[in-house]
């Protein structure tokens, strides 16, 4: 092909200005969705300098979303991210000391990764949305991940389990008010973890969401069969697991 | 003439997708969320590519819903700038046709796209 992706430098150099200055009022979720958004168009560019430090970036602060030291964290981040839209800049104006500068950041941001500092002391207690606990039994890491992003945003304590092992471990030692599961998963479906847990003592009381991309008339027909509180189609996106949460939270509250 | 589905919270990459597909003859509808209405407007398309880090769908199961839930024939293919092999086993798990990843750089993308779609003008 003799398609020149040259003539998009512009565009995503102006883009991704953007971004930075947009994140400087943002917090962790929205900044991490940034970041991953450059990775992708810088590796179909090309920019191959720019995409690295961007998904970094991305990882980087995903980690650093759970840090006791927020606010510290969340101003890193966005240093990062300006410093990035710079390099960036002067990396499409065709200067290769751009790309030294890149792999400097890139370090850096990577190496937050390991920083044991970010995570001690650990605070106790909650903030925002009441700390409520929240489980996520989800095979795809990527749902995991945003989930996990999207509810801490709102202030819930939030843990995940990838398979039924971690689930049961998890279960007991985080005594979640509220379960969310996704149905179809190569070790169990959700809607028997959903039947097996309304059985048992523990947690018959705790309400389970079933979460799928399955067809929602399907969806409706398993959650109910399953004795499950409530059903949230993936179609509808994962804003409608924040609205169902509250609903289901002022239910238990009154 | 062929059609191509493209979709992509970016605008960057939906552009430049379109941009470089229409310049090889192809028909392109490029979205920055999974519309419904908008793939099935027109003639059907022989092609979907699909971002699997969109922030307002579900991570890789974007593909199971166009696929189960709205019940859209063509093969799909994961677009993404995850590692290969991840995204490869991904497409794999989501049971669909390929994957497309975002690291091999606009040009390798859409020849791979071309050798799938062949000449532009269906035979």
């Amino acid at each position: 092909m003799t398609f020149a992706p040259e003539a998009f430098y512009d565009r995503f150099v102006s883009r991704t200005r953007e971004r930075a200055q947009r994140v400087q009022s943002l917090s962790f979720p929205a900044l991490r969705a940034e970041a991953h958004a450059i990775a992708g168009e810088a590796a179909l560019l090309g920019l191959h300098g720019c995409a690295e430090v961007a998904a970094s970036l991305g990882r980087t602060s995903s980690r650093l979303a759970t840090s006791p030291h927020h606010e510290q964290a969340l101003a890193r981040c966005r240093g990062w991210f300006s410093q990035l839209a710079q390099e960036t800049f002067v990396l499409a104006k065709g200067d290769p000391g751009a790309n030294i500068q890149l792999e400097a950041l890139n370090l850096e941001v990577h190496s937050a990764m390991t920083d044991d500092s970010w995570f001690s002391p650990p605070e106790a207690g909650s903030e925002g949305g009441d700390g409520r606990r929240v489980l996520i039994l989800d095979d795809s890491e990527l749902t995991r991940d945003t989930l996990c992003d999207l509810l801490e945003g709102e202030g819930y304590q939030v843990a995940a389990a990838g398979d039924l092992v971690e689930f049961e471990k998890t279960l007991s030692a985080f005594r979640p008010e509220i379960i969310l599961s996704d149905i179809n998963m190569p070790d169990i479906q959700g809607d028997e973890v959903c039947r097996v847990l309304k059985t048992r003592f523990e947690t018959d009381g705790v309400p389970i969401v079933l979460v799928s991309g399955i067809p929602p008339n399907e969806l409706e027909v398993r959650a109910e069969r399953a004795g499950a509180d409530h059903w949230i189609s993936k179609e509808e996106g994962p804003d409608r697991v924040v609205e169902v949460l509250g609903e289901l939270l002022s239910e238990i509250l009154f | 003439m062929k059609r191509v589905v493209v979709i992509d919270d970016s605008e960057v990459v939906i552009e430049l997708v379109r941009s470089a597909l229409e310049e090889e003859g192809y028909l392109v509808t490029a979205l920055l969320e999974p519309d419904r209405a908008q793939i099935e407007a027109g003639p059907p398309p022989d092609l979907l590519l699909v971002d699997i880090n969109m922030p307002q769908v579900f991570g890789d199961d974007v593909a199971q819903f166009v696929r189960d839930a709205w019940g859209i024939e063509a093969p799909i293919y994961l677009f993404s700038d995850i590692a290969e092999d991840e995204l490869r086993e991904r497409a794999a798990a989501a049971e669909v046709a390929g994957y497309m990843w975002k690291g091999w750089g606009i040009e390798r993308v859409i020849d791979e796209l071309c050798d799938l779609l062949g000449p532009a003008e269906a035979p």
